[in-house]
Protein backbone atom coordinates (compact mmCIF):
# COMPACT_ATOMS: atom_id res chain seq x y z
CA UNK A 1 0.00 0.00 0.00
CA UNK A 2 1.45 3.22 -1.16
CA UNK A 3 0.47 6.71 0.70
CA UNK A 4 -0.22 9.31 -1.56
CA UNK A 5 1.01 12.55 1.01
CA UNK A 6 -1.24 14.48 -1.20
CA UNK A 7 -4.42 11.80 -0.63
CA UNK A 8 -3.92 12.37 2.46
CA UNK A 9 -3.43 16.11 3.51
CA UNK A 10 -7.15 16.52 0.82
CA UNK A 11 -8.57 14.05 3.35
CA UNK A 12 -7.50 16.14 6.58
CA UNK A 13 -8.41 19.46 4.90
CA UNK A 14 -12.44 17.86 3.76
CA UNK A 15 -12.88 16.73 7.57
CA UNK A 16 -11.51 20.43 8.57
CA UNK A 17 -14.67 21.57 6.86
CA UNK A 18 -16.89 19.60 8.75
CA UNK A 19 -18.91 20.31 11.89
CA UNK A 20 -16.81 21.60 14.96
CA UNK A 21 -16.84 20.85 18.20
CA UNK A 22 -15.48 22.47 20.83
CA UNK A 23 -12.30 20.23 21.57
CA UNK A 24 -11.43 19.67 17.73
CA UNK A 25 -7.58 20.46 17.17
CA UNK A 26 -6.04 21.21 14.27
CA UNK A 27 -2.02 21.63 14.31
CA UNK A 28 0.56 21.44 11.18
CA UNK A 29 4.31 21.24 12.45
CA UNK A 30 7.77 21.85 9.86
CA UNK A 31 10.56 20.05 11.79
CA UNK A 32 14.02 20.67 10.50
CA UNK A 33 17.11 18.94 12.12
CA UNK A 34 20.99 18.75 10.80
CA UNK A 35 24.26 17.66 12.57
CA UNK A 36 27.87 18.19 12.22
CA UNK A 37 27.99 14.80 10.29
CA UNK A 38 26.25 15.62 7.47
CA UNK A 39 22.55 14.53 8.18
CA UNK A 40 19.69 16.69 7.33
CA UNK A 41 15.63 16.10 7.70
CA UNK A 42 12.82 18.18 7.00
CA UNK A 43 10.08 16.47 8.26
CA UNK A 44 6.42 17.79 8.10
CA UNK A 45 3.23 17.13 9.77
CA UNK A 46 -0.23 17.44 10.09
CA UNK A 47 -2.79 16.13 13.23
CA UNK A 48 -6.28 16.44 13.28
CA UNK A 49 -8.47 15.42 16.37
CA UNK A 50 -12.07 15.75 15.81
CA UNK A 51 -15.12 15.05 18.23
CA UNK A 52 -17.36 12.75 16.65
CA UNK A 53 -19.61 13.36 19.41
CA UNK A 54 -19.61 13.63 23.20
CA UNK A 55 -17.86 10.41 23.52
CA UNK A 56 -16.00 9.83 20.67
CA UNK A 57 -13.17 11.77 18.79
CA UNK A 58 -10.85 10.51 15.88
CA UNK A 59 -7.12 11.37 15.48
CA UNK A 60 -5.50 11.61 12.26
CA UNK A 61 -1.94 12.12 11.48
CA UNK A 62 0.23 12.01 8.13
CA UNK A 63 4.06 13.57 8.97
CA UNK A 64 7.24 13.04 6.36
CA UNK A 65 10.92 13.20 6.49
CA UNK A 66 13.35 13.67 3.78
CA UNK A 67 16.82 12.54 5.14
CA UNK A 68 19.91 13.52 3.40
CA UNK A 69 22.93 12.53 4.33
CA UNK A 70 25.09 14.79 1.86
CA UNK A 71 28.43 13.91 2.88
CA UNK A 72 27.55 10.27 2.86
CA UNK A 73 30.37 9.38 -0.17
CA UNK A 74 30.25 5.78 -0.54
CA UNK A 75 32.91 5.44 -2.72
CA UNK A 76 35.26 8.06 -0.26
CA UNK A 77 33.85 6.77 2.94
CA UNK A 78 36.44 5.52 5.23
CA UNK A 79 35.31 1.91 4.34
CA UNK A 80 36.53 2.06 1.00
CA UNK A 81 39.64 4.37 0.96
CA UNK A 82 41.65 0.63 1.93
CA UNK A 83 40.59 -0.38 -1.06
CA UNK A 84 40.48 -0.78 -5.10
CA UNK A 85 37.91 -3.99 -5.42
CA UNK A 86 35.27 -3.74 -8.01
CA UNK A 87 32.04 -2.80 -6.45
CA UNK A 88 30.58 -6.29 -7.18
CA UNK A 89 33.44 -8.17 -5.61
CA UNK A 90 31.42 -6.79 -1.92
CA UNK A 91 28.09 -5.51 -3.07
CA UNK A 92 27.13 -8.49 -5.25
CA UNK A 93 25.31 -7.90 -8.58
CA UNK A 94 24.64 -4.46 -7.75
CA UNK A 95 23.22 -2.20 -10.10
CA UNK A 96 23.51 1.83 -9.75
CA UNK A 97 26.37 2.21 -7.92
CA UNK A 98 29.23 3.86 -10.00
CA UNK A 99 32.63 5.83 -9.23
CA UNK A 100 30.45 9.37 -9.34
CA UNK A 101 30.19 10.88 -5.69
CA UNK A 102 26.99 10.37 -4.75
CA UNK A 103 24.42 12.18 -2.04
CA UNK A 104 22.34 9.74 -0.49
CA UNK A 105 18.73 10.59 0.23
CA UNK A 106 15.75 8.43 2.16
CA UNK A 107 11.76 9.82 1.71
CA UNK A 108 9.77 8.56 5.02
CA UNK A 109 6.07 9.11 4.85
CA UNK A 110 3.57 7.74 7.53
CA UNK A 111 -0.07 7.91 8.86
CA UNK A 112 -1.94 7.48 11.87
CA UNK A 113 -5.45 7.14 12.16
CA UNK A 114 -6.75 6.28 15.87
CA UNK A 115 -10.59 6.49 17.38
CA UNK A 116 -11.15 7.26 21.44
CA UNK A 117 -13.82 6.64 22.83
CA UNK A 118 -15.15 7.73 26.57
CA UNK A 119 -17.32 4.95 28.87
CA UNK A 120 -18.09 6.92 31.95
CA UNK A 121 -14.16 6.82 34.14
CA UNK A 122 -12.94 4.53 31.54
CA UNK A 123 -11.00 6.06 27.77
CA UNK A 124 -10.61 3.46 25.09
CA UNK A 125 -8.49 3.93 22.26
CA UNK A 126 -7.17 2.37 18.86
CA UNK A 127 -5.14 3.62 16.09
CA UNK A 128 -2.88 1.88 13.33
CA UNK A 129 -0.21 3.33 11.81
CA UNK A 130 1.70 3.07 8.48
CA UNK A 131 5.18 3.90 7.62
CA UNK A 132 6.79 3.76 4.45
CA UNK A 133 10.49 4.30 2.65
CA UNK A 134 12.29 3.11 -0.05
CA UNK A 135 14.00 -0.05 2.23
CA UNK A 136 11.71 -0.08 5.02
CA UNK A 137 7.74 -0.86 5.88
CA UNK A 138 5.86 -1.04 9.09
CA UNK A 139 2.52 -1.54 10.28
CA UNK A 140 1.86 -1.10 13.94
CA UNK A 141 -1.28 -1.32 16.14
CA UNK A 142 -1.51 0.27 19.03
CA UNK A 143 -4.30 -0.66 22.25
CA UNK A 144 -4.96 1.71 25.07
CA UNK A 145 -7.38 1.83 28.38
CA UNK A 146 -7.23 4.57 30.87
CA UNK A 147 -9.14 4.50 34.41
CA UNK A 148 -9.72 7.81 36.34
CA UNK A 149 -10.45 7.12 40.16
CA UNK A 150 -10.99 8.21 43.18
CA UNK A 151 -12.88 11.87 41.64
CA UNK A 152 -10.65 11.92 38.77
CA UNK A 153 -7.57 12.33 41.25
CA UNK A 154 -5.36 9.13 39.68
CA UNK A 155 -5.74 7.47 36.41
CA UNK A 156 -4.58 4.31 35.70
CA UNK A 157 -3.65 3.58 32.02
CA UNK A 158 -2.62 0.43 29.60
CA UNK A 159 -1.31 0.48 26.20
CA UNK A 160 -0.35 -2.64 24.06
CA UNK A 161 1.69 -2.06 20.80
CA UNK A 162 2.66 -4.64 17.73
CA UNK A 163 4.65 -3.41 15.27
CA UNK A 164 5.17 -5.53 12.23
CA UNK A 165 7.79 -4.15 10.16
CA UNK A 166 9.57 -5.33 6.94
CA UNK A 167 13.17 -4.22 5.58
CA UNK A 168 14.14 -4.74 2.44
CA UNK A 169 17.41 -2.86 2.11
CA UNK A 170 18.68 -1.42 -1.58
CA UNK A 171 21.08 -3.49 -3.80
CA UNK A 172 20.79 -6.33 -1.64
CA UNK A 173 17.92 -8.82 -3.27
CA UNK A 174 16.06 -9.72 0.08
CA UNK A 175 13.42 -8.92 2.43
CA UNK A 176 13.97 -10.10 6.33
CA UNK A 177 10.96 -9.22 9.41
CA UNK A 178 11.36 -6.84 12.66
CA UNK A 179 8.78 -7.57 15.22
CA UNK A 180 8.65 -4.81 18.50
CA UNK A 181 5.99 -5.85 20.99
CA UNK A 182 5.79 -2.94 23.24
CA UNK A 183 3.44 -2.87 26.98
CA UNK A 184 2.86 0.07 29.11
CA UNK A 185 1.55 0.80 32.35
CA UNK A 186 1.00 4.39 33.96
CA UNK A 187 -0.02 5.86 36.83
CA UNK A 188 -0.71 9.59 37.32
CA UNK A 189 -1.82 11.52 40.29
CA UNK A 190 -2.90 15.26 41.28
CA UNK A 191 -1.40 15.82 44.52
CA UNK A 192 -2.61 19.46 45.08
CA UNK A 193 -4.51 22.19 43.06
CA UNK A 194 -1.05 22.76 41.87
CA UNK A 195 1.14 19.47 41.83
CA UNK A 196 0.37 16.69 40.04
CA UNK A 197 3.00 13.48 38.91
CA UNK A 198 2.75 10.39 36.89
CA UNK A 199 5.11 7.22 37.04
CA UNK A 200 5.46 5.08 34.11
CA UNK A 201 6.98 1.23 32.92
CA UNK A 202 7.61 0.49 29.70
CA UNK A 203 8.67 -3.24 28.41
CA UNK A 204 9.30 -4.07 25.06
CA UNK A 205 10.61 -7.12 23.03
CA UNK A 206 11.83 -7.12 19.28
CA UNK A 207 12.84 -9.64 17.25
CA UNK A 208 14.40 -10.18 13.60
CA UNK A 209 16.54 -8.24 11.90
CA UNK A 210 17.89 -5.45 13.99
CA UNK A 211 21.42 -4.38 12.42
CA UNK A 212 21.86 -1.93 9.59
CA UNK A 213 22.68 -3.78 6.76
CA UNK A 214 24.21 -0.95 4.90
CA UNK A 215 27.20 -0.77 7.61
CA UNK A 216 29.92 -2.90 7.63
CA UNK A 217 33.05 -2.95 9.67
CA UNK A 218 36.93 -3.80 9.12
CA UNK A 219 38.69 -6.07 11.16
CA UNK A 220 41.61 -6.37 11.83
CA UNK A 221 43.33 -2.98 10.58
CA UNK A 222 43.26 -1.17 7.62
CA UNK A 223 44.59 -4.79 6.26
CA UNK A 224 41.54 -6.24 6.90
CA UNK A 225 37.87 -7.61 5.57
CA UNK A 226 35.35 -5.51 5.31
CA UNK A 227 32.59 -7.70 7.40
CA UNK A 228 28.89 -7.07 7.96
CA UNK A 229 27.83 -5.52 10.80
CA UNK A 230 25.85 -8.46 13.24
CA UNK A 231 23.78 -7.52 15.95
CA UNK A 232 21.48 -9.69 18.12
CA UNK A 233 18.33 -10.76 17.07
CA UNK A 234 16.24 -10.22 19.92
CA UNK A 235 16.15 -7.28 22.42
CA UNK A 236 14.33 -6.23 25.28
CA UNK A 237 14.13 -3.30 27.17
CA UNK A 238 12.63 -2.25 30.09
CA UNK A 239 11.76 1.52 30.97
CA UNK A 240 11.05 3.54 34.35
CA UNK A 241 10.04 6.63 33.93
CA UNK A 242 9.11 10.13 36.47
CA UNK A 243 7.15 12.78 36.08
CA UNK A 244 6.51 16.02 38.64
CA UNK A 245 4.67 18.97 37.28
CA UNK A 246 4.25 22.41 39.90
CA UNK A 247 2.59 25.03 39.39
CA UNK A 248 3.54 28.40 40.25
CA UNK A 249 1.48 31.29 41.12
CA UNK A 250 3.04 34.10 38.83
CA UNK A 251 1.54 31.77 36.22
CA UNK A 252 4.60 29.36 35.73
CA UNK A 253 5.18 26.06 36.21
CA UNK A 254 8.45 23.09 36.78
CA UNK A 255 8.38 19.98 34.94
CA UNK A 256 10.77 17.72 36.06
CA UNK A 257 11.21 13.77 34.26
CA UNK A 258 13.61 10.82 35.23
CA UNK A 259 13.80 7.88 32.84
CA UNK A 260 15.60 4.49 33.31
CA UNK A 261 16.61 2.03 30.31
CA UNK A 262 17.80 -1.71 30.58
CA UNK A 263 18.12 -3.93 27.94
CA UNK A 264 19.56 -7.70 27.51
CA UNK A 265 21.97 -6.13 25.40
CA UNK A 266 23.67 -5.02 28.67
CA UNK A 267 22.89 -0.92 27.29
CA UNK A 268 21.78 1.23 30.76
CA UNK A 269 20.86 4.46 30.66
CA UNK A 270 19.67 7.83 32.58
CA UNK A 271 17.60 10.18 31.48
CA UNK A 272 17.18 13.77 33.52
CA UNK A 273 14.82 16.64 32.09
CA UNK A 274 13.81 19.60 33.59
CA UNK A 275 11.52 22.63 31.81
CA UNK A 276 10.71 25.71 32.99
CA UNK A 277 7.36 27.33 31.42
CA UNK A 278 6.57 31.22 32.07
CA UNK A 279 3.58 32.95 30.80
CA UNK A 280 4.22 36.71 29.97
CA UNK A 281 2.64 39.75 28.44
CA UNK A 282 -0.06 39.33 25.81
CA UNK A 283 -0.07 35.40 26.58
CA UNK A 284 3.10 35.09 25.20
CA UNK A 285 4.81 31.73 26.87
CA UNK A 286 8.58 31.41 27.28
CA UNK A 287 9.58 27.53 27.79
CA UNK A 288 13.61 27.15 28.40
CA UNK A 289 14.27 23.37 28.77
CA UNK A 290 17.67 21.14 29.78
CA UNK A 291 18.04 17.69 29.55
CA UNK A 292 20.88 15.65 30.21
CA UNK A 293 21.50 11.50 29.28
CA UNK A 294 23.90 9.44 29.75
CA UNK A 295 24.52 5.43 29.00
CA UNK A 296 26.58 2.76 29.01
CA UNK A 297 27.75 0.58 25.66
CA UNK A 298 26.16 -2.85 24.63
CA UNK A 299 28.18 -6.26 25.46
CA UNK A 300 29.79 -6.26 22.15
CA UNK A 301 30.30 -2.81 21.15
CA UNK A 302 34.08 -2.39 20.62
CA UNK A 303 35.65 0.54 19.31
CA UNK A 304 37.77 -1.76 16.97
CA UNK A 305 37.73 -5.89 16.06
CA UNK A 306 40.90 -7.04 15.91
CA UNK A 307 39.45 -10.73 14.66
CA UNK A 308 35.61 -11.29 13.54
CA UNK A 309 33.34 -11.80 16.45
CA UNK A 310 29.88 -13.69 16.42
CA UNK A 311 28.23 -9.96 16.98
CA UNK A 312 30.09 -6.76 15.79
CA UNK A 313 28.56 -3.74 15.67
CA UNK A 314 29.43 0.23 14.36
CA UNK A 315 26.13 1.83 15.66
CA UNK A 316 27.51 4.67 17.42
CA UNK A 317 23.82 4.33 19.56
CA UNK A 318 25.43 0.91 21.33
CA UNK A 319 28.58 2.73 22.34
CA UNK A 320 29.07 4.62 25.59
CA UNK A 321 28.74 7.97 25.85
CA UNK A 322 26.56 11.65 27.59
CA UNK A 323 24.78 14.21 25.94
CA UNK A 324 23.14 16.87 26.59
CA UNK A 325 20.57 18.91 24.94
CA UNK A 326 19.12 22.67 25.72
CA UNK A 327 16.39 23.77 24.08
CA UNK A 328 13.93 27.28 23.68
CA UNK A 329 10.05 27.49 23.10
CA UNK A 330 7.84 30.36 22.65
CA UNK A 331 4.05 30.18 21.89
CA UNK A 332 2.56 32.91 20.54
CA UNK A 333 -1.47 32.87 20.72
CA UNK A 334 -2.44 34.09 17.61
CA UNK A 335 -6.22 35.43 17.50
CA UNK A 336 -8.28 33.46 20.14
CA UNK A 337 -8.39 30.22 18.93
CA UNK A 338 -4.43 30.06 17.39
CA UNK A 339 -1.21 29.35 18.61
CA UNK A 340 2.33 29.86 16.92
CA UNK A 341 4.94 27.86 18.40
CA UNK A 342 8.67 28.47 17.30
CA UNK A 343 11.55 25.83 19.17
CA UNK A 344 14.89 25.53 18.98
CA UNK A 345 16.75 22.31 20.58
CA UNK A 346 20.88 22.07 20.73
CA UNK A 347 22.39 18.74 21.02
CA UNK A 348 25.67 17.44 22.15
CA UNK A 349 27.27 14.39 22.60
CA UNK A 350 30.46 13.06 24.30
CA UNK A 351 31.88 9.79 23.84
CA UNK A 352 35.38 8.74 24.55
CA UNK A 353 35.14 7.00 20.60
CA UNK A 354 38.16 7.22 18.49
CA UNK A 355 36.19 7.53 14.56
CA UNK A 356 39.21 6.41 12.62
CA UNK A 357 37.69 3.95 11.20
CA UNK A 358 33.96 5.32 11.30
CA UNK A 359 31.81 7.50 8.46
CA UNK A 360 31.48 9.94 11.08
CA UNK A 361 34.27 12.50 12.13
CA UNK A 362 33.21 13.03 15.94
CA UNK A 363 31.06 13.23 18.51
CA UNK A 364 27.56 14.32 16.95
CA UNK A 365 26.02 17.63 17.79
CA UNK A 366 23.07 18.86 15.89
CA UNK A 367 20.45 21.60 16.09
CA UNK A 368 16.67 21.30 15.17
CA UNK A 369 14.51 24.00 14.88
CA UNK A 370 10.35 23.53 15.03
CA UNK A 371 7.64 25.61 13.87
CA UNK A 372 4.43 24.82 14.53
CA UNK A 373 0.63 26.32 14.00
CA UNK A 374 -2.65 24.94 15.94
CA UNK A 375 -6.18 25.71 16.40
CA UNK A 376 -8.23 24.74 19.14
CA UNK B 1 -0.08 -5.72 39.78
CA UNK B 2 0.34 -5.90 43.49
CA UNK B 3 2.17 -3.02 43.52
CA UNK B 4 0.10 -0.93 41.44
CA UNK B 5 -2.96 -2.54 43.49
CA UNK B 6 -0.93 -1.25 46.75
CA UNK B 7 -0.27 1.66 45.18
CA UNK B 8 -3.71 2.55 44.77
CA UNK B 9 -4.80 1.54 47.94
CA UNK B 10 -2.53 3.75 49.75
CA UNK B 11 -3.53 6.64 46.93
CA UNK B 12 -7.44 6.00 48.27
CA UNK B 13 -6.61 7.65 51.22
CA UNK B 14 -5.19 10.89 50.23
CA UNK B 15 -6.90 14.12 50.82
CA UNK B 16 -8.91 14.93 47.32
CA UNK B 17 -8.89 17.78 45.13
CA UNK B 18 -11.83 19.08 44.25
CA UNK B 19 -12.94 19.90 40.47
CA UNK B 20 -13.29 23.64 41.41
CA UNK B 21 -9.70 23.76 42.67
CA UNK B 22 -7.79 22.22 39.32
CA UNK B 23 -8.12 25.18 37.07
CA UNK B 24 -4.54 25.44 37.52
CA UNK B 25 -3.93 21.77 36.73
CA UNK B 26 -5.64 22.39 33.44
CA UNK B 27 -3.15 25.15 32.06
CA UNK B 28 -1.09 24.12 28.98
CA UNK B 29 1.66 25.22 31.55
CA UNK B 30 1.31 21.73 33.10
CA UNK B 31 0.98 19.42 30.40
CA UNK B 32 2.78 16.77 30.36
CA UNK B 33 5.98 16.69 27.99
CA UNK B 34 4.96 13.94 26.00
CA UNK B 35 1.50 15.89 25.07
CA UNK B 36 3.25 18.88 24.29
CA UNK B 37 3.27 19.73 20.73
CA UNK B 38 6.57 19.09 18.77
CA UNK B 39 7.63 16.10 21.05
CA UNK B 40 6.70 13.13 18.52
CA UNK B 41 9.94 14.82 16.27
CA UNK B 42 12.00 15.47 19.24
CA UNK B 43 11.32 11.28 20.27
CA UNK B 44 12.25 10.67 16.61
CA UNK B 45 15.30 11.73 16.51
CA UNK B 46 16.49 10.74 19.99
CA UNK B 47 15.86 7.40 19.15
CA UNK B 48 18.45 8.13 15.96
CA UNK B 49 21.23 9.05 18.40
CA UNK B 50 20.58 7.07 21.55
CA UNK B 51 19.92 3.50 22.57
CA UNK B 52 16.88 4.28 25.50
CA UNK B 53 13.08 4.53 23.85
CA UNK B 54 10.20 4.92 25.52
CA UNK B 55 8.81 5.69 28.68
CA UNK B 56 6.83 8.91 27.40
CA UNK B 57 3.97 7.33 25.02
CA UNK B 58 2.69 4.28 23.98
CA UNK B 59 1.60 4.44 20.95
CA UNK B 60 3.33 5.14 17.38
CA UNK B 61 5.39 2.83 15.03
CA UNK B 62 8.98 1.74 14.05
CA UNK B 63 11.14 3.56 11.27
CA UNK B 64 14.38 2.32 9.43
CA UNK B 65 15.61 5.46 11.04
CA UNK B 66 17.11 3.52 13.87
Amino acid sequence: MRISGCAAVIAMVFLTFCEVHAEDKYSGWVDYYQSNNGVRDTSPSVIISKDLNDQSSLLLKYDADVVTAASWDHKNSKTHQFYSRDCSSCHGTVNGITGASKDFWEHRQAITAGLSHRLQETDLKASYNYSTENDYRSNAVSLGMSQDLFSRNTTVALAFTNAADAIFPRYMGYVKDKDTVTYDLSLSQVWSPVTTSRFALSYGDQYGLLSDPYRWIIVGGNTGEPIAESDPDYLAHVTFSMFLNHYIMSEGSFLLDYRYYQDNWQVQSHTFGINYNQALFSGLEVSPEWRYYTQTGAYFFKNFYNQPEAYMTRDLKLAPFYSTQWGLSLIYPYQESWNLELRYLQYDQTSALDYSWYFYNGDTHAQSVQLGLTMH
Amino acid sequence: MIALAAALYGLSGCAAVQPWQKKNLGSPLMQFRSEQGGFDYQEHIDITLEQAEGGYTGTGGNCGCR
